[in-house]
């Protein structure tokens, strides 16, 4: 067999395989956020919640994979990059938009009571208003143009679903005779002054925040983000809702038909992952779709015929080539 | 990166933050001479402040055993060891240059070394090296909070033989052959902090009025990154609200709240209920440029500026901690040096052979409750005792020694020698002393 030939059958077969690839990325309409011009799209969907994590209604929802890489801002502390990427999601009702986030961690962290602890978290976060209209920073919003962020804790997350928890559930055998005056509130002073972080019975495992510039994060004066997330086999699966629009400034609104940006944030708390040692994205847009007309089954059958026209004529090509 | 002078290192230092300074700063002196361990304080402290869930392993002011003791454990090795290794990585020499300046702006020479803020982890880039920390520090696990009075009485030095006495000839000045001392810490209020530095949410702040540095409990998001930056080791983490707690340095008291205190600015719980009387507290006033004001009939500023007897905590950390020391006469010197400074030796000839001053100042040790804003001693009592003191002669005086309070109130007016009371053998109630009776 002449040389020549021989790479002639390379290259059919690698381009074949390449060819296949990219159809079925395209097919299951799977995109990757760091080619340029790349849109995370909020489908409509007529019902969606968030107390099914793995409600079959994501199927509908085009996935985007969003890398992640160390938080590097020239003054420290900086530092973090555990966490290589995430997928997201999003999905709209016509009254609120819906997230769902997953990524690879092989540790379930959902305590953060011993000196040692740290916990998973996942933050995402949208501009408040553009700066003559340019994007705000992406470090954490900046003076004039704030970043609305979001961001869910997986402690949070087990007392959302399982109660309050401390340092005896940690330590069983712990003794202690007992605390005077434990029923007085400014004996926790962080829980006196309503640290969000003190409360101890949680409504929600989504902090809403504001940012306008990095060390300025501040909980919002309404805690309106709902969410909810499960560990499964080495990987978080996290969703996020809130109300399109709300009376407060310091939130980011949405509506139907619009388009903002959204940048994504995770922790490994195993890794020592916290404030600034993080794992960070650049702006990535976001656009909600309107509602579009019914598609009729015909249509679906259609495409699927198509692409099985064109992975089976791909396939005959392949073989030949080869054999 | 700004940079800041620091007086306790003579020199410059590189700081996240530009100079601001307090008008008054929160200070204080502990005579290690005198310590017994009793954890008086430490108590004083914990049924004050620190009684409550998630607060157990807590205790802002602790007494620790050195060389061995620590608490977390080993807090001060291991930092002194990163330290030691940045040292050796950066080419340079943790030494004091004897360039010492009359006044309060270098009393102890030149740090040629680094500090924490200098001797910082992170890595070398193409633009330069470039710091992934504020300040060179490490977590400790809930491992290291245990057992806070670890190694209690554990003195270092030659191994002993099984019924034998290890010095046949006993041991004596100036150093011991085998040695511990007790360490009593709490929060040293740097003037440099680096809890505050290293908090990313710059929850921290040190008030203007006396120096005091608290967590805002409302701002901190339980980062730990003051637990970490803290060489002193005196933030905490508290699981039971998820945020950090540290020393408020009782700021009602010094506020003169305490309803005890007649709206007179007062010490501490750990500093009042000292029952060796080895500790005095006071607020010294600071210039703009953050070295102390001349002032010295204030107490703490005669101690550490006039007398020199009271140092710094290892200063080479940087933060410039507001915590003085009077180094125990009888610990080998290159150990005292190590944590005190260049100061040690002269800190130590001047305790041994105290001046008359020193030697009334040292009555007004807990003498009273409120702080001593000013002192006088009248050079007017008798010779009461003569001796020679390393080689020369040295004489005590009967002096009075008065204390004055914020407003220059009277509030302590007493003697060198302490007043003797003999009780009678047979009482006015008609009952017999025991012979062990006090």
């Amino acid at each position: 067999m002449l040389r020549g030939e021989l790479m002639n059958r390379k290259g059919i077969l690698a381009f074949g395989v390449v060819f296949l690839i990219s159809l079925t990325l395209t097919f299951l309409n799977i995109k990757i956020a760091n080619s340029q011009g790349i849109i995370l799209e909020a489908k409509y969907v007529e019902h969606i919640s968030i107390d099914n994590i793995n409600d079959p209604v994501w199927d509908e929802a085009v996935p985007v994979i969003v890398p992640l890489s160390a938080q590097s801002r020239i003054t420290a502390p900086r530092g973090g990059g555990a966490i290589k990427s995430l997928t997201a999601r999003a999905l709209h009702d016509g009254e609120a938009i819906y997230l769902k986030l997953t990524w690879k961690d092989d540790t379930e962290d959902v305590s953060f009571l011993r000196q040692e602890d740290f916990r998973d978290s996942v933050a995402v976060q949208f501009p408040v208003k553009l700066d003559n209209g340019k994007l705000p920073s992406v470090c954490m919003g900046q003076l004039g143009a704030a970043g609305n962020i979001w961001h869910w804790k997986a402690d949070w997350n087990e007392e959302y679903l399982n109660g309050f928890k401390d340092i005896d559930n940690v330590y069983p055998n712990m003794m202690v005779n007992f605390y005077p005056r434990e029923e007085e509130e400014i004996f926790y002073p962080a829980k006196s002054v309503g640290n969000l972080y003190s409360v101890d019975k949680r409504t929600t495992p989504v902090e809403n925040l504001i940012s306008t510039e990095y060390g300025t994060i501040t909980p919002s004066a309404e805690q309106n983000v709902i969410g909810k997330g499960e560990w499964k086999n080495g990987e978080w699966t996290v969703v996020m809702s809130r109300s399109f629009t709300t009376p407060y400034e310091s939130d980011a609104q949405f509506g139907v038909g619009k388009r903002t940006a959204i940048s994504f944030a995770a922790w490994d708390g195993s890794a020592g992952e916290r404030d600034g040692l993080k794992s960070t994205s650049t702006w990535i847009d976001l656009e909600i779709s309107e509602p579009l007309p019914q598609k009729s089954p015909l249509d679906t059958i259609v495409v699927f015929t198509l692409f099985a026209a064109i992975v089976i004529f791909v396939v005959f090509i392949i073989i030949r080539t080869v054999t | 990166m700004p940079e800041v002078y620091n007086w306790q290192l003579g020199r410059k230092m590189k700081f996240p933050f530009q100079e601001a300074y307090p008008k008054k700063q929160f200070a204080f002196v502990f005579n290690l001479n005198r310590c017994i361990a009793c954890q008086t304080c430490t108590m004083a402290c914990k049924s004050t402040w620190t009684f409550s869930k998630g607060q157990e392993f807590m205790w802002w002011n602790n007494v620790e055993t050195k060389p061995y003791g620590g608490y977390p454990q080993h807090w001060d090795i291991k930092l002194l060891k990163m330290l030691d290794e940045s040292h050796k990585k950066m080419g340079r020499k943790p030494i004091w240059k004897s360039e010492m300046e009359k006044g309060t702006a270098r009393p102890y020479g030149v740090y040629e070394g680094l500090t924490i803020f200098e001797a910082l982890p992170g890595e070398s880039t193409p633009m330069g090296f470039t710091p992934s920390e504020v300040a060179l520090g490490y977590l400790p696990g809930d491992k290291e909070w245990r057992f806070p009075n670890i190694f209690e009485d554990s003195p270092y030095g030659p191994l002993g033989k099984r019924n034998a006495f290890v010095h046949s000839k006993g041991t004596s000045l100036p150093e011991h052959e085998h040695w511990f001392f007790y360490l009593p810490r709490l929060c040293n209020h740097c003037t440099y902090p680096a809890c505050l530095a290293a908090c990313p949410r710059k929850a921290i702040y040190k008030r203007e009025e006396d120096g005091i540095v608290l967590i805002d409990q409302k701002r901190c998001r339980g980062y730990k990154k003051c637990v970490e930056a803290c060489p002193y080791k005196k933030p905490m983490f508290r699981s039971a609200t998820r945020v950090s707690e540290k020393c408020i340095a009782c700021y009602p008291r010094i506020e003169g709240k305490d309803p005890l205190s007649n709206g007179k600015p007062m010490e501490t719980r750990c500093m009042t209920a000292c029952v060796g009387k080895i500790r005095i507290q006071g607020l010294v006033d600071i210039d703009s440029n953050g070295v102390w004001k001349k002032d010295p009939q204030n107490p703490i500023y005669f101690l550490v500026h006039v007398e020199k007897v009271a140092l710094p905590l290892y200063p080479q950390f940087g933060t410039l901690p507001n915590g003085y020391y009077i180094p125990p006469r009888w610990v080998p010197r290159k150990y005292l040096y190590q944590m005190f400074g260049p100061g040690v030796d002269e800190a130590i000839e001047r305790y041994t052979a105290p001046s008359r001053d020193l030697l009334g100042l040292l009555q007004l040790f807990r003498t009273t409750q409120k702080i001593i804003f000013k002192f006088e001693v009248q050079k007017t009592g008798e010779k009461i005792y003569e001796t020679t003191i390393n080689g020369k002669k040295w004489a005590m005086y009967n002096d009075r020694v008065i204390g004055y309070d914020k407003d220059g109130e009277i509030v302590v007016d007493t003697k060198v020698l302490e007043p003797i009371f003999e009780r009678k053998q047979k009482d006015q109630f008609g009952y017999y002393k025991h012979y062990n009776s006090i």
